[in-house]
């Protein structure tokens, strides 16, 4: 099948993606609104997860116990999955049931209910959600990173929103929300799985008819501005035994052409088991279980990013020694060799991106919503190949700064604070766990 | 060939062979997407190894990726990585497998080095130094900084008085650090070897091409005297175990355990019907009315273990600010007991055959879940056919089984709790 064969309009001026599958007797249909986290208002952070999570518990006259009985008679998951640039409704059914499945997400999409009580349930379990979240230390040092990071920038916005913003939300506003955001030019349709293109399109017409056309307009990121500082964010959490590091810049968005070089510059540094990160900081030292690098894939610049988490004693030698191996390999480079492994690491791997239909299907809508060209998937090995060292220099050259690196600790403060100032010099920032 | 089993209607088959040093294979052809997971399953889990020596099994996992006779330290990973395959081990009570997910062009260069591992491999002093630094990491990470993975622990060490399941995979801190080179090399020479051994492949490969292969590399490798395995039986709890954790937890954690069936039983699929019931879902019972309808918890899971010897059926909830266990525990057992006293009626019975046959389906999407369902089954019951006769029985399991298997196993006799609560606040 060609990208063009995959990809069509659907109801409204829709856009729809198709990779059908007859292995096995399931399908997934995924909504995608372009809209995500980073289109809320400053003061109302969480509003887009809030308003489909609340379309989601009752529509079409079903209450939400009724709704949710519903779908699991039908051996039917249908999941509200937040993020940055776009927020998805996830169905997931038995084949011989995706029809009755769809009419339900129909509903929940055109015809929420968006219940005044729920509204008030939500918050109150999005605030519980939080206090989960507290009590997982990895999770929690994504929160405080993101923030640390981007501050007032929409990605250092948690998703789910904070305690304050919460409260600033309603059903009237999610009603908003939605009315001004589900039309038929901010929707992908997604299928995967055994149901035939004919049946497909026939049900997305009768399910999907009511739609109205239009869209809204995607707002350009604001430019995230240098913070031109090392700083260090020391999260402190009681009786921890482990500190999680997050160090970390922004990073070019997916669609630029520095992305890749600098991907692979990434792959070379922290994106494997023999990479330079986990040679030097595991194999060698047995200083941490992870040491990985990343860099983020997004409509706006992401994070380029490494995790490792070290004992409490040995924090501060691995700050130093991550800090020193993230200078030199900015100031010096990578080798040929290394830069060629990762590229051919990268083009190998591939395929496992793209290897069920429901990873081709996540891989084009996350294209369509970052503006990558149609021919991504079909392309990618072959430009993968085609990096050069001068590039991925010239990409490092043009967005590393090690003098503007973020870095979130996640331990107890009165045990780390002092052997930490004696290997980083810059300022260092103590904030309870729970105090965002 | 010893036996074959279609998986769903798309055509493909399962095949199990066996070379003639006892390597068992098992093959599934499918070519859906150009690659190949490749997998190695060892029937040596934490439940072979014994106090004061506790995590060896896993500790070894680690040092498998490290050096061999023929390869420098590194280079196994450093040449799968060089042409894309992705590789990484797991270790659970029953057994230890090795994965390799791979273009389908390098499976020659996978059994080379896996063929190569299984038979030759070199452990010296500096590596298990090294990996018992990383394993004391991993298990700050997973154990003594993580609530879930605390309560976890506790749960099995005070649910189980003499089978080995009472001690972590990971082990008890102490016997990792007491981990010596001897230790390591005389678990290798016991377990490691083709006859206690199943290499499962799932992906795009001929199959004649493929056992060919194997035998090239495996069909040398000599079987060893595997040690014959005590059967250890758990003697019946009769008394509620319960234990209180002082933690740093925003909110109050509960783990219950009851003992269930083990994988092969009869009664498996009938607890995990039971279990679809009462906790899985937003319309099921539990979640219902303590996370939806009394906003007590704000979440709350519920697992049936695939364990060889019985294992815990686990109840996990997290309560909501200002709620107690206390409260949280008389909503539990009025729904437990209901269910142990009605039977469930067909709609809701057929809700959750549906619910576990969608899932089912969806964990064999990937190569590599269809190859870890065929690895784990074979390895943990002694026939990877059961996996779909599992799936086969729990079709036809009738809501009077429900009623008598939640009667029968989630007793509150049965039961052990352990729970996290932060320290109270001085008034």
């Amino acid at each position: 099948m060609t990208p063009n064969d995959a990809r069509s309009e659907g109801p409204a001026g829709s856009t729809v993606f198709r990779e059908e599958n007859h292995d096995l007797p399931v399908a997934r249909l995924s909504v995608t609104l372009r809209l995500g986290a980073a289109a809320d208002p400053a003061d109302q952070m969480g509003l887009t997860a809030f308003a489909a999570e609340l379309a989601r518990r009752g529509a079409g006259g079903r209450g939400r116990t009724q709704l949710d009985a519903e779908l699991e008679r039908l051996g039917a998951e249908l999941e509200v999955v937040p993020g940055y640039d776009s927020v998805v409704l996830d169905l997931e059914v038995l084949a011989r049931n995706f029809e009755p499945a769809v009419r339900l997400l129909a509903d929940v999409l055109l015809l929420p209910d968006l219940d005044e009580g729920e509204a008030t349930k939500l918050q109150r379990e999005t605030i519980a959600a939080l206090d989960e979240l507290r009590d997982d230390d990895s999770a929690l040092a994504q929160r405080f990173f993101s923030h640390q990071l981007y501050g007032d920038h929409p990605y250092g916005r948690p998703l789910h929103g904070t305690e304050p913003s919460l409260t600033r939300l309603s059903a009237p506003l999610a009603r908003r929300t939605l009315e001004r955001t589900i039309a038929g030019g901010n929707l992908i349709f997604g299928l995967a799985g055994d149901v035939e293109r004919d049946r497909f399109e026939a049900i997305l017409a009768r399910r999907f008819g009511s739609l109205r056309s239009g869209s809204t307009a995607t707002e350009p990121l604001p430019t995230l501005r240098p913070a031109s500082k090392l700083r260090l964010l020391l999260v402190d959490k009681p009786e921890r035994t482990q500190s999680q590091i997050l160090l970390g810049q922004p990073a070019p968005r997916w669609a630029d052409p520095d992305f890749l070089p600098l991907q692979v510059a990434a792959t070379a540094f922290g994106g494997t088991f023999t990479a330079r990160l986990m040679t030097e900081v595991r194999v060698k030292r047995g200083l941490s279980y992870g040491a990985t690098a990343r860099l983020g894939q997004g409509r706006g610049a992401r994070a380029l990013a490494v995790t490792v988490f070290p004992s409490l004693v040995d924090t501060p030698k691995t700050l130093a020694l991550v800090l020193e191996l993230w200078r030199a390999w900015v100031e010096e480079g990578l080798t040929e060799d290394e830069v060629e492994f990762a590229k051919n690491h990268m083009a190998g791997s591939f395929g496992f991106h793209i290897a069920t239909p429901e990873d081709r299907l996540d891989l084009a809508v996350a294209a369509e919503v970052c503006g990558l060209p149609r021919d991504y998937r079909e392309r990618a090995v072959a430009r993968i190949r085609a990096v050069t060292c001068e590039e991925v220099r010239g990409a490092m050259e043009r967005h590393l700064r090690p003098q503007d690196l973020a870095i979130t600790v996640v331990s107890t403060a009165k045990k780390l604070r002092g052997p930490l100032s004696k290997v980083f010099s810059g300022p260092i920032e103590v904030v309870p766990y729970g105090s965002f | 060939m010893e036996s074959e089993q279609p998986l769903g209607a798309g055509g493909r088959i399962a095949r199990k062979f066996r070379l003639a040093n006892g390597l068992g294979i098992l093959l599934l052809r499918d070519p859906s997407a150009p690659l190949i997971a490749y997998q190695t399953w060892f029937g040596v889990g934490s439940r072979h190894e014994r106090e004061g020596k506790t995590g060896i099994a896993h500790l070894f996992e680690h040092l498998m990726f490290n050096q061999t006779e023929q390869l420098a330290p590194g280079e196994f990973d450093r040449r799968l990585e060089a042409v894309g395959a992705e590789t990484n081990a797991a270790t659970w009570v029953d057994w230890t497998f090795y994965r390799n997910s791979l273009p389908r062009e390098q499976l020659a260069l996978v059994a080379e080095l896996e063929a190569d591992r299984m038979a030759h491999l070199v452990v010296h002093d500096p590596q298990v130094t090294s990996e018992r630094e990383v394993v004391a990491n991993e298990r700050r990470f997973r154990v003594e900084d993580d609530v879930d993975g605390f309560l976890s622990e506790q749960l099995y060490r005070l649910a189980y008085t003499v089978h080995p399941y009472r001690w972590p995979t990971i082990g008890w801190m102490a016997d990792i650090e007491g981990i010596t080179t001897e230790d390591a090399r005389a678990f290798y020479h016991t377990y490691y070897a083709p006859n206690n051994a199943t290499l499962v492949l799932v992906g795009d490969f001929e199959e004649r091409a493929a056992l060919d292969l194997i035998e090239r590399h495996y069909g040398t490798l000599p079987s060893s005297n595997l040690p014959a395995e005590e059967r250890i039986v758990e003697p019946p709890q009769t008394a509620e175990r319960r234990e209180l954790f002082i933690k740093p937890v925003a909110t109050e954690r509960l783990l219950w355990g009851w003992r269930g069936p083990g994988l092969a039983e009869e009664d498996h699929p009938a607890v995990e019907i039971a279990v679809e019931i009462l906790a899985s879902g937003q319309s099921s019972r539990l979640v219902r009315r303590l996370v939806i309808e009394t906003e007590i918890a704000s979440s709350l899971h519920m697992s049936v273990p695939e364990f060889r010897d019985p294992g815990l059926v686990e109840l996990r909830v997290i309560l909501q600010r200002g709620h107690s266990a206390v409260a949280a525990k008389a909503l539990l057992d009025e729904e437990i007991d209901r269910l142990a006293a009605t039977a469930p009626d067909e709609e809701e019975l057929e809700k959750a055959k549906c619910r576990i046959e969608a899932r089912f389906w969806h964990s064999l999407r990937p190569h590599d879940g269809k190859a870890e369902a065929l690895g784990h089954y074979q390895t943990t019951t002694g026939d990877y056919r059961r996996l779909f006769r599992a799936a086969e029985r729990v079709r036809a399991v009738a809501p009077a089984e429900v009623q008598r298997v939640v009667a029968h196993y989630l007793d509150a006799r049965r039961r052990t709790i352990v729970t996290a609560a932060a320290p109270r606040r001085k008034s």
